[in-house]
């Protein structure tokens, strides 16, 4: 089936962007600087993790509120297909995090404010899910998820942006600390930092969706069995 | 609408004080966690003591807020909730979780103090985090308690999904009141208590908000 021209194009641009990032993120010339070295190309790799992930809960708590003023359960399923993918993110993003941070920090987890913000956040949205688990009724499940997932969204911003801010962290940008964008983030870098932002972003967006149609469809096919 | 809060938060007391088990309950389970704390380790360094002190209350609180709503459920909270104002509903419980967790508090220092010693310098710094942790608890686990109770098993719910909620909020209350402790000075001593006052905030109005749709059964 053929479908329109803006279904396609920016699918097919995330997948180009994706492989220039996957080339060019390995390939290009970046700057030589001490501690750091060759583990600054993983900028290109770790912070599009956390963006997705919050754009990600962002659309998902934007759902969740147009289901409780709706009540459509359409809204419900896009909540809860963006945090299920989101979430995958935050993991890769903790886990590249980590990785980093065993090269520069000198150990995988130094209980640096950021990391347990982040790992209290995956926290927080795992409780979501729990708590949806907890409630057979469909109907009630949809209506409390739904105000979890927007109080959820409210403590995440504290637990992210806050708290590393204010509390004494290594992390780049956060607790005093000058970010990547001030000294190292050259224009060679940005050429590929911005694209790959824009790349996973669209892969995000992207995979939510698909899982959020899937998911539609599998609640219509049990709705038709019980018929 | 002042009448309204004043006749409910009546209520809450009426009916806490008619079961007296409930408030004993609380204040027992202080004092023996407080004692299990005291055999196990006998000395605490100040740090240590105001950690406790908080991990106790908070322990102590999402067990006394868990049960805050199960009193009036079922067909009791549909006709409850035809006669008052959500909001108001929700505020009375908070104001009464308040004062409850105030007491509970108040005779957890006490007994602290008794037991180990009293390692507080600063007394304005460490009643300001008092004040401010109680609100704090009192609002972020009423809400969450609401949530908990409209599922099933909420007793396993509740703790689950309250701490991490207010994590922000504990590790600031932790950092402030180390300063009260200790003479290592009070560093952002007003940004972290605005922090603490703003995530309150935030989760008030976002509460009032969303609470009338936790009832639309």
């Amino acid at each position: 089936m053929l479908r329109s021209f803006w279904y396609y194009s920016w699918r097919i641009l995330s997948v180009l962007l994706l492989f220039y990032v996957l080339f060019f993120g390995f390939y290009n010339e970046v700057p030589r600087l001490p501690i750091l070295n060759e583990t600054i190309r993983n900028l290109f790799f770790h912070v599009p993790m956390w963006w997705t992930m919050m754009i990600l809960f962002l659309v998902s708590m934007v759902s969740s509120t147009q289901y409780l003023i709706t009540g459509k359960s359409y809204y419900d399923l896009r909540a809860v297909e963006f945090v299920n993918t989101g979430y995958a993110f935050g993991m890769a993003g903790l886990i590249t995090g980590s990785l980093w941070a065993k090269y520069t920090w000198g150990a995988w987890w130094s209980m640096d404010p950021i990391q347990n913000g982040s790992l209290i956040t995956l926290l927080l949205y795992l409780a979501y899910a729990i708590l949806r688990n907890a409630i057979t009724d469909m109907e009630r499940r949809a209506r409390i998820g739904a105000v979890y997932n927007i109080i959820a969204f409210f403590v995440m911003i504290p637990l992210i942006w806050i708290i590393p801010r204010v509390a004494s962290s290594l992390h780049p940008g956060k607790g005093g600390n000058p970010g990547f964008g001030t000294y190292d983030l050259d224009n060679e870098m940005r050429l590929v930092f911005y694209p790959a932002v824009i790349g996973f972003l669209l892969l995000g967006l992207w995979m939510a969706n698909l899982k959020f149609r899937h998911r539609k469809l599998v609640e219509h096919t049990n709705f038709l069995k019980e018929k | 609408m002042f009448k309204q809060f004043y006749t409910l938060l009546k209520k809450e007391f009426v009916l806490e004080l008619r079961q007296k088990y409930a408030i004993g309950g609380i204040l027992l389970y202080v004092a023996a966690s407080t004692m299990l704390v005291f055999l196990s380790l006998g000395v605490l360094e100040a740090n240590l003591w105001i950690t406790f002190y908080w991990l106790l209350m908070l322990f102590a609180a999402v067990n006394a807020i868990a049960k805050s709503f199960t009193n009036d459920a079922g067909d009791k909270q549909l006709y409850l909730y035809q006669l008052a104002n959500p909001q108001i509903v929700l505020l009375a419980k908070i104001v009464y979780n308040f004062l409850l967790l105030l007491l509970m508090a108040g005779i957890g220092l006490l007994v602290f103090i008794i037991l180990f010693n009293n390692p507080i310098i600063d007394y304005s710094i460490f009643f300001t985090v008092f004040f401010l942790g109680v609100l704090s608890f009192s609002i972020l686990f009423t809400v969450m308690s609401a949530i908990a109770t409209q599922s099933e098993g909420s007793a396993v719910i509740m703790p689950i999904i309250s701490f991490p909620v207010i994590v922000p909020v504990f590790v600031l209350l932790l950092k402030l009141s180390i300063a009260a402790v200790s003479n290592v000075g009070t560093l952002n001593y007003f940004e972290d208590v605005f922090s603490v006052l703003a995530i309150n905030v935030a989760i008030l109005a976002v509460s009032f908000l969303l609470f009338p749709y936790l009832w639309r059964d």
